[in-house]
């Protein structure tokens, strides 16, 4: 056992744990926070395998944007949770066992999916042990990004402009005059302006 | 050093977790959740495969950056998305939300 | 700073002396390593919490002389033990968990907000030697960590379930997302500036040039703007605003766990004082008739003055005035500067 490897199990319990919380737990806010916490296991364990920039950008996007965002959508706009029954998500597999939809087709898919990836994991040869990597990760990323990856990367700024325009577009209120006052790029913040 | 099969059983669980959220809740805003989830597990395995495969040119770190510019952006949309519906109809349950089915 | 060296020095070697005395027990390197870290954690702690306990009274001071009073004045000389007074008092007061609040997110809370304004430390460079861990991603690190603060507010805010407090979360949120942009711009340009992103390394680019206040004129007033709205600082202080929502986010809290968003705001408050000495003012270096770690101190304090001058004298601001000073005037000005730096990086 080496420390890398006990971080890593201690923090795929946490995401694994986070993760079965945010498909189960009855409070929609309580699952968007889980939903936080599995993001900071996952990034964590991207320290354990060495991608320290992408740890930290995992933190940023996913923590510091898509979280608060999400938290942030389900304050503002009141959405409650469906009344889904049961409290528990065993409670509704078992009440909704027969029906096609939501009982055992997708519990059979969901769990099938896993044990047959275990299972083909288990059978392949991997490399046992990792090649050292060489020099600091940041700069290895930094020079593919802006040499052999620089198409991708414009594409990606573009899609990321499209999609400030469509939230600002979609959240615009359709009974007020063109918000033009307060030019804000996340939908969070222009819901703010509408209420 | 963390085996290679151990980062990408973790991954597989964790994507069948979103799936069977994906499958199985009615709320949209739960459902965008389980999706996060997915392509969080997919980063894994990409990150995993650089880790071990290519550590001097870690491809699947690049990949998985771009997974997440198209993650936030996703976020972005579908959630102004999903503030219009609830806000016009006072509900976020995907099956009700069938206008374009019929 | 000979004192200063022979004592890193010193502790080095008994860093070293005791790891091989470990490893000759046979138990594994990583567990000495281990223990040895959370010493360090300690030792930062502890240097932290005593400047935080001097930075209230000092605001305190600083508030009473802006509006010619003096300030706490009993216990002690110039009242300089109140704050350890008033940290014994929350400790001992009863504490009260709304019936109708979310209990398990309202506990969190605190802690959400208290675990990064400590874990931020790890990369602040105190001195050439006194740095806990020089990251080579440093500053992507510190504007990656200081974003939980925006979630533990709006947990805070939501558990409460009190409208001024969702309201202050509301708020709190809205603004810290507008104002770490320009926050990550002006990182971004001295990045660039530096070619490194560790701070150890932007120090020792400092030292080779000038200090980058002089390159970085604009970088330096979107930061120092941008940081102070992001700590919650008046004239930035929307998200408790006691005139308008009783206290904003912290309205139902009350005892100790008060007192760690007191204890976390103020941690944050010396942290981008810091930021600003190493990123500006070129951190620990500094003639060499005072130490490095005292210069450092100096350079944060004046920053951390700054600021709380700039608070006490402005008036708080609206919060239209707040987003169109950050959408319409910070991010323009950020986006410019990362421009001219490019400019200014290729040709020199």
């Amino acid at each position: 056992m080496s420390l890398d490897l006990i971080s890593f199990i201690v923090l795929g319990i946490i995401t694994l744990v986070s993760g079965y919380l945010v498909v189960a737990s009855a409070n929609l806010m309580h699952a968007a926070l889980f939903l936080g916490l599995s993001f900071v296991g996952v990034a964590g364990i991207y320290l354990v395998l060495g991608a320290e920039f992408l740890a930290a950008a995992q933190i940023l996007i996913y923590v510091g944007a898509i979280t608060t965002l999400i938290v942030f959508g389900i304050m503002v706009s009141n959405l409650q949770d469906l009344k889904a029954g049961g409290r528990g998500v065993w409670a509704r597999v078992v009440r909704n066992l027969a029906s096609f939809r939501r009982g055992l087709v997708p519990l059979v898919a969901a769990a099938g999916f896993a044990i047959l990836m275990l299972v083909i994991y288990r059978q392949s040869l991997w490399p046992a042990e990792a090649p050292p990597a060489s020099g600091s990760n940041l700069a290895t990323v930094g020079r593919l990004l802006f040499t052999e990856y620089v198409v991708p990367f414009e594409i990606a700024s573009v899609i990321l402009l499209a999609a400030v325009l469509g939230a600002v577009a979609l959240s615009r209120r359709d009974d007020q005059p063109p918000a033009g006052s307060t030019g804000q790029a996340a939908p969070a913040a222009e819901r703010k302006e509408g209420r | 050093m963390v085996p290679l099969p151990y980062v990408l059983g973790l991954a597989a669980l964790l994507f069948s977790l979103g799936l069977y959220g994906v499958l199985t809740q009615r709320n949209a805003v739960r459902i965008l959740m389980a999706i996060e989830l997915m392509l969080n597990s997919v980063n894994l395995n990409l990150v995993g495969f650089a880790r071990y495969l290519e550590p001097d040119r870690p491809g699947g770190q690049l990949f998985a950056i771009f997974v997440m510019t198209v993650a936030a952006a996703e976020v972005a949309v579908a959630l102004a998305i999903i503030l219009v519906i609830a806000h016009r109809r006072d509900d976020v349950d995907i099956d009700k939300i069938n206008l374009l089915k019929w | 700073m000979q004192l200063e060296q022979s004592l890193v020095q010193w502790v080095g070697n008994l860093y070293a002396a005791g790891l091989s005395w470990w490893t000759s027990l046979g138990i594994p390197e990583w567990v000495w390593v281990a223990l040895m870290a959370v010493l360090k954690g300690v030792a930062v702690l502890t240097f932290l919490l005593l400047n935080v306990l001097f930075l209230i009274w000092l605001e305190r001071k600083v508030a009473g002389r802006i509006q010619r009073r003096p300030g706490p004045m009993h216990h002690g000389p110039q009242g300089i033990f109140q704050t350890l007074f008033d940290a014994l008092k929350l400790v001992i007061k009863e504490d009260i968990i709304p019936s109708q609040a979310d209990k398990w997110v309202f506990i969190t809370a605190p802690l959400v907000m208290i675990a990064p304004a400590l874990m931020i430390w790890v990369v602040m460079p105190f001195g050439p030697d006194l740095i806990a861990r020089d990251l080579n991603v440093g500053l992507l690190y510190v504007s990656a960590v200081s974003s939980f603060s925006i979630l533990a507010l709006i947990m805070a805010g939501w558990s409460s379930n009190n409208k001024w407090s969702t309201l202050g979360a509301m708020r709190s949120a809205a603004q810290m997302i507008s104002y770490e942009i320009p926050l990550g711009l002006a990182l971004v340009a001295v990045g660039m500036l530096a070619g490194t992103l560790s701070l150890k390394g932007i120090v020792e680019a400092q030292q080779e040039r000038t200090w980058f206040l002089l390159l970085q004129p604009l970088g330096f007033l979107v930061f120092i703007v941008a940081a102070t709205a992001e700590i919650n600082r008046a004239p930035f202080n929307l998200p408790e605003a006691e005139s308008e929502l009783v206290a904003g986010f912290n309205t139902e809290y009350s005892g100790f766990r008060w007192g760690v968003f007191f204890v976390a705001e103020y941690a944050n408050l010396l942290f981008m004082a810091g930021m600003a000495a190493t990123l500006f003012l070129g951190g620990w270096s500094g003639p060499a008739f005072l130490p490095p770690f005292l210069w450092w101190l100096l350079k944060t304090y004046l920053f951390v003055f700054l600021i709380m001058w700039v608070g006490w004298t402005l008036p708080r601001i609206r919060v239209d005035q707040l987003m169109e000073l950050g959408w319409k005037f910070l991010i323009p000005v950020g986006l410019a500067n990362i421009a001219l730096t490019g400019v200014f990086v290729i040709l020199t």
